[in-house]
């Protein structure tokens, strides 16, 4: 988080110089320019997927099961990373379940976080009874057994994609609200919240126009590590049959799939299961990164 | 204020915070679905089968007097009866625990013994070609998806090598993939822990003063630095209960381990719910005695805290 000297300073130097600065920093870290590829990648895959992919992912070819990839002996170029027991494309599978679970993850950070922020910014300002009371829940949190909880209201609920964004919502926002509050609690007798108040500014401004920027970098940075979070809660409810449907391929339910199949067809796991790594990993070392930069003593 | 007056306040507060979660996951159940048309799945249910269901299991009561029954049950040591098997929950979730235990147990060990000599080494020389293996060891850890790094330990140590079994409890040998798995997971985050906490301690005049004296290096790491770098780490270690439950049941339901996990899992899946209230009821109490635990350890490592 930036000191507000040095936010005002950032504020008057001009957008383009700051975003040059970023960039050198950025490039400068090995370990932020891995993980962006790996976003990108992901991002592509969800974006380019349906046009890219070589043969639908549900395509069926039963004379072509249980191919092995393209290395290996009797693979073909069709099936770059081999075909499942009805001889789907592999790749192709894993191209369209990164649609599934990163647009499940992402939607559901949008949830928590703005949830999260929304109660923190709102019971580190104001206070009261009810933002106490928020808080509370927060702590409850800390002794919530939440994986049963999830996996307790998937099985009753039925699968279904908004039940998955509102179980992964639920398991998230505490951390924003958390933070945010004690951020908010920081800023709140800092001299330009006194004047922004002194000049009559309404207590929805004084948040949302003065302190929320502020609080900002570290919502950024949580979001981007909770990215990845959502992505492994959403696999391992797969996983355990319990996400969004049983007949579309998410990489969790695969990597259940390819179990059966471990013996003779180890690829039918391991290569979902990178998919997962991969992008997870790839969430995980940007917000590792941003949080180096936001806060210099961290880390270094 | 004294200890013992400390102690009671927080045990009152956790009594509340599990007759909390025993409300929420109560109605949680109750009103995301029909446990009775849930359990009847399959068959095509008639109407009256369903009602017929509901008035067998007393769902049709209303909520406040089911909970009344809950809760009074509950207080004298009775979680109800399992739909499934016809036990008693309270003896089902007892016969369980032990292996749990073992798991946590040994996962944790393992966790440890992989994360600060990890840490420890990183944070000593920061920046370095070992630190910057240390950290991507570290984020990996918490990028695998547990499950699919137990499959891989099966697939390399029982399938392809034959070392040790894929599933089963009681031996020595059935015990080490489930406890690797977990260990490996749970050492991604302690690594990072021990890490920053070295970090931050080796930047003490204490550590210089130390080093100047002419005190061995090794000493120095351990007897100064590590035992003042260990607050914060237990500290943490509340916050890392859920990942390690977490773990838990999905390390439990790949290796087949009798444990809370698969009995959960068994559970949701026959949609046996008086079994999965009385897990989450057991679980969140669990939880919070362990909380309560790492705060008052925490309480005895750190003589200069006091209690506000």
């Amino acid at each position: 988080m930036l000191a507000p000297a040095q936010a005002e300073h950032t504020a008057s130097t001009t957008g383009a110089k700051r975003s040059t600065r970023f960039f050198r920093r950025f490039l400068r870290s090995p370990g932020a320019v891995v993980g962006a590829v790996f976003v990108l990648l992901t991002l592509f895959a969800t974006l380019f997927g349906p046009i890219l992919e070589p043969h639908a992912a549900t395509a069926l070819n039963l004379n072509q099961a249980l191919l092995p990839p393209i290395f290996m002996h009797g693979g073909t170029a069709r099936f770059p990373l081999g075909s499942d027991y009805l001889g789907r494309n592999l790749l192709g599978m894993i191209v369209s379940g990164t649609r599934i679970s990163v647009d499940l993850a992402v939607l559901a950070v949008v949830c928590s976080m703005l949830l999260g922020t929304l109660i923190g910014l709102y019971s580190g300002y104001s206070g009261g009874v009810i933002g106490n009371l928020l808080m509370r829940l927060t702590d409850l949190q800390m002794a919530f057994p939440f994986i049963l909880m999830a996996l307790t209201l998937m099985a009753i609920s039925g699968p279904g994609l908004w039940k998955v964004i509102v179980v992964l919502a639920l398991s998230g926002w505490t951390d924003y609200a958390r933070i945010v509050r004690s951020q908010t609690l920081q800023q709140r007798h800092m001299l330009y919240v006194n004047a922004a108040q002194a000049s009559g500014a309404s207590r929805a401004r004084v948040i949302f126009r003065h302190i929320l920027p502020n609080v900002s970098d570290s919502v950024i940075v949580l979001a981007t590590m909770n990215i990845a979070v959502n992505i492994l809660l959403e696999a391992g409810l797969a996983f355990l049959g319990l996400g969004i449907s049983p007949s579309t391929p998410s990489w969790g339910s695969m990597v259940a799939d390819g179990r059966n199949y471990i013996e003779t067809a180890w690829w039918l796991t391991v290569f979902p299961g990178f998919a997962i790594f991969f992008s997870v990993m790839g969430f995980n070392l940007l917000g590792d990164w941003l949080r180096d930069i936001n806060d210099p003593s961290h880390g270094h | 204020m004294d200890l013992a007056w400390y102690v009671v306040r927080r045990l009152v507060n956790a009594l509340v915070v599990i007759l909390l979660v025993s409300v929420i996951v109560f109605v949680a159940i109750r009103l995301t679905g029909d446990p009775a048309a849930s359990m009847l799945q399959g068959v095509e249910p008639t109407r009256q089968a369903i009602d017929q269901l509901r008035h067998a299991l007393g769902l049709d009561r209303p909520l406040w007097r089911q909970y009344e029954i809950f809760l009074v049950g509950a207080l004298h040591g009775s979680l109800g009866t399992s739909y499934d098997t016809g036990q008693p929950v309270a003896s089902l979730i007892g016969s369980r625990l032990g292996a749990t235990a073992l798991l946590a147990v040994a996962g944790v060990v393992v966790g440890a013994a992989i994360a600060f000599p990890v840490g420890i080494i990183a944070a000593l020389k920061p920046n370095s070609l070992v630190d910057l293996s240390a950290r991507v060891f570290a984020l990996a850890g918490i990028s695998f998806p547990n499950f699919w790094l137990g499959i891989m330990l099966i697939t390399i140590f029982s399938v392809a090598l034959r070392w040790l079994p894929a599933s089963g409890y009681g031996t020595p040998q059935a015990l080490v993939l489930p406890a690797l798995t977990l260990g490996l997971i749970l050492s991604g985050i302690q690594s990072r822990l021990v890490r920053s906490s070295m970090l931050e301690v080796l930047r003490h005049d204490y550590v210089r003063t130390a080093r100047a004296k002419g005190v061995r290096e090794w000493v120095v790491i351990v007897h100064h630095a590590l035992r003042n770098a260990l607050i914060p780490v237990v500290t943490y270690m509340g916050s890392t209960f859920g990942a390690l439950l977490g773990g838990i049941v999905f390390v439990e339901v790949v290796f087949s381990w009798p444990g809370i996990g698969s009995l959960a899992y068994q559970a949701v899946e026959q949609r046996d719910f008086p079994l999965v209230q009385g897990i989450v009821v057991v679980t969140a109490s669990l939880l919070v005695l362990m909380n309560l635990i790492v705060d008052l350890a925490y309480l005895l490592l750190d003589p200069q805290i006091h209690l506000e």
